[in-house]
């Protein structure tokens, strides 16, 4: 299948989810534990597509890097962020290029943003603790046109949810439950 | 884009989804549809016979040989239109390579698809690579099976010895038990799995009860329909996801080949096609061939197993020497009152058992002249077997005590001889214990 993508199933599910809306709602969820210092231990929980639930057995760790007081084991907080913008950015790419009938030799998406930590530590009030930029770059090589790589590069960013969450913001809710 | 259809060498109704000016997923017109098939005419109104009979059979075109030709063949000539079938993934409906299909794999399965009421169905090279491949392409990494604790022993065995390896739970759970199986059912389960009469003691399950839990708890349901052919019950409209048989029994119905089959929707059942491309229990043309004359006489051969069974069991129930008689259609059976509501036709199979436990049964086996001893059912031929050292073998004692499978425990499938010859043959066989 061109770009290990099937263009036909793809074509199905957008029917099916025009057919019954239902169908195209997705919900996620992550459960994180602590484990000590800024290490934490992260696993999916089960997801829904449409009706059906699909079992979820993954887990991996987070840590922070000995500079901000953990042990370096494992990816921080931020490079999560980061690597979920751009892996969804690409799968945006891939389907497109599928689409567009654009048969890709090699994709590479880099995702990058600075961060003042002084706003995090609340030692200058007036610094963001947000990102205040992040830059994305997408290497690619196929046998698309120059025109047709910018369309698909707009339509990746334009249709990608985790992009469009950071860019547009997104309302979060919480609960605190004290045992 | 689309070539014209004398280019297409499979479903000509199954084409290409990309169109110029496609630029994104929402652009994209293609709709699932029933098949594939190389005929696509409505057998929803025809009756069972109509249908088994004449449902994806082809007439050769070429010589006007009446039935389906042998396409004995491993491979298929490719053009433009197939390579861009494998390039957009709607290889399922085109000719390509006969594990992927063929046209005596694709009659077969419109026949059975027409039989069901399903929009789809494929054939296997057994019933095990059925429930194997449906069950991997149904699951996830770390998913939970909730099914039932009497099922055929093949199927125990990989939920048993094969899904943990491949990090997948199973809970057993008594098949009439709705409220148990519903508190079985966990965050990661993803399927239930039950047998619609389950082996040897023919419990009948409420399949439309099971689906409204699986419905609610958002799980799949997967039958498996060998006791009950669709004649006797159409799995999909009691709302069965994914009903299996292994067609070496009822569906082919001689004794003749080994093959399996699944019925559903399209959508579920391509899902399952690339399992049958991975593990490659593909059945084989001239297979095909025999199951496709089998199974045109499924109905006729279904109402002579009734027939027969109902006879013999009626006769059964009256010995002095038969503890017990099961069969759903005898006022008896602690589920007739179901049987009555969901049973077109009660099937041909009967458990009983015989006083003396084992032993006896064992006895009786020998006196028989009519039923063959051996295992699996669904013949023409009656055959006759003990749960214990067959069917069962892989559970322990224990294990069969709390099915209910007792010692002298005889599983019988009655075929199509006539029932006066059946009786005569049983009554000198209990005369001689």
């Amino acid at each position: 299948m061109r770009n290990g993508i099937s263009v036909t199933g793809l074509s199905e599910f957008v029917d099916e989810i025009k057919q019954n809306a239902e169908e195209g709602i997705a919900a996620y969820g992550v459960e994180l534990n602590w484990q000590s210092g800024t290490r934490s231990k992260v696993k999916t929980l089960p997801m829904t597509i449409g009706t059906h639930r699909i079992s979820r057995d993954f887990s991996w760790e987070i840590d922070e890097p000995r500079q901000l007081l953990g042990c370096n084991h494992a990816p921080n907080p931020q490079e999560y962020l980061l690597s979920g913008v751009g892996a969804c950015i690409m799968v945006g790419f891939a389907v497109g290029a599928s689409v567009m009938e654009i048969q890709l030799e090699t994709l590479k998406v880099t995702v990058q943003g600075e961060l003042n930590l002084a706003g995090f530590l609340n030692i200058t009030p007036d610094v963001p603790v947000s990102f205040t930029e992040l830059k994305y770059c997408i290497e690619v090589a196929g046998n698309g046109t120059p025109e047709q790589f910018e369309q698909l590069r707009q339509t990746a960013l334009k249709q990608s949810p985790n992009a469009m969450t950071i860019m547009n913001q997104v309302s979060v809710v919480g609960d605190l439950i004290i045992k | 884009m689309r070539e014209n259809n004398t280019s297409i060498k499979g479903d000509q109704r199954a084409q290409s989804a990309l169109t110029e000016g496609v630029r994104w997923a929402s652009d994209l017109t293609r709709a699932r549809q029933a098949g594939p098939s190389l005929s696509h005419k409505d057998w929803s109104q025809a009756g069972f016979s109509t249908a088994a009979v004449h449902a994806g059979t082809m007439d050769d075109e070429a010589t006007g040989a009446v039935g389906t030709p042998i396409y004995q063949t491993s491979t298929f000539l490719l053009g433009d239109e197939q390579y861009r079938s494998v390039e957009e993934g709607y290889a399922r409906d085109r000719f390509i390579y006969t594990r992927y299909g063929n046209p005596n794999q694709w009659a077969l399965q419109t026949k059975l698809a027409a039989l069901e009421g399903a929009e789809s169905a494929l054939v296997f090279s057994s019933g095990m690579a059925a429930i194997t491949a449906t069950v991997m392409a149904l699951l996830d990494k770390g998913a939970h099976i909730v099914a039932s604790n009497e099922l055929y022993g093949g199927t125990y065995n990989l939920f048993n010895q094969e899904m943990p390896t491949m990090g997948i739970s199973v809970s057993y759970v008594d098949p009439r038990d709705y409220e148990a199986i519903e508190a079985a059912i966990r965050p990661e389960t993803q399927m239930m799995y039950f047998e619609a009469l389950t082996n040897p003691l023919l419990k009948l399950v409420d399949v439309r009860r099971l689906a409204d839990i699986a419905e609610r708890k958002q799980v799949r349901l997967v039958i498996d329909g060998t006791f009950l052919p669709p004649v006797c019950c159409r799995m999909i409209e009691q709302g069965a996801d994914i009903v299996i048989h292994s067609a070496s029994k009822y569906l082919n119905g001689h004794s003749d080949l080994i093959a399996g089959a699944i019925m559903g929707s399209r959508k579920l059942v391509d899902m399952v096609w690339p399992r049958l491309l991975a593990f490659g229990g593909s059945l084989d043309p001239h297979a095909c061939f025999m199951f496709e004359r089998g199974l045109k006489t499924l109905a006729i051969r279904m109402a002579a197993h009734e027939r027969s069974a109902l006879s013999l069991a009626s006769y059964l129930e009256k010995h002095p020497l038969v503890k017990r008689v099961y069969y759903p259609l005898l006022s008896t059976h602690p589920d007739h009152d179901l049987a009555q509501r969901v049973l077109r036709n009660g099937g041909g199979m009967i458990a009983f058992e015989i006083s003396g436990g084992d032993t006896a049964a064992l006895e009786l086996l020998k006196h028989l002249k009519i039923p063959k001893q051996a295992t699996s059912l669904g013949g023409v031929e009656s055959l006759v077997s003990l749960p214990y050292n067959t069917s069962h073998a892989g559970y322990t004692s224990k294990q069969r005590l709390d099915m209910g499978i007792n010692p002298g425990c005889v599983r019988l499938s009655v075929g199509i001889e006539d029932p006066e010859d059946l009786i005569a043959d049983f009554d000198q066989a209990l005369k001689a214990l």
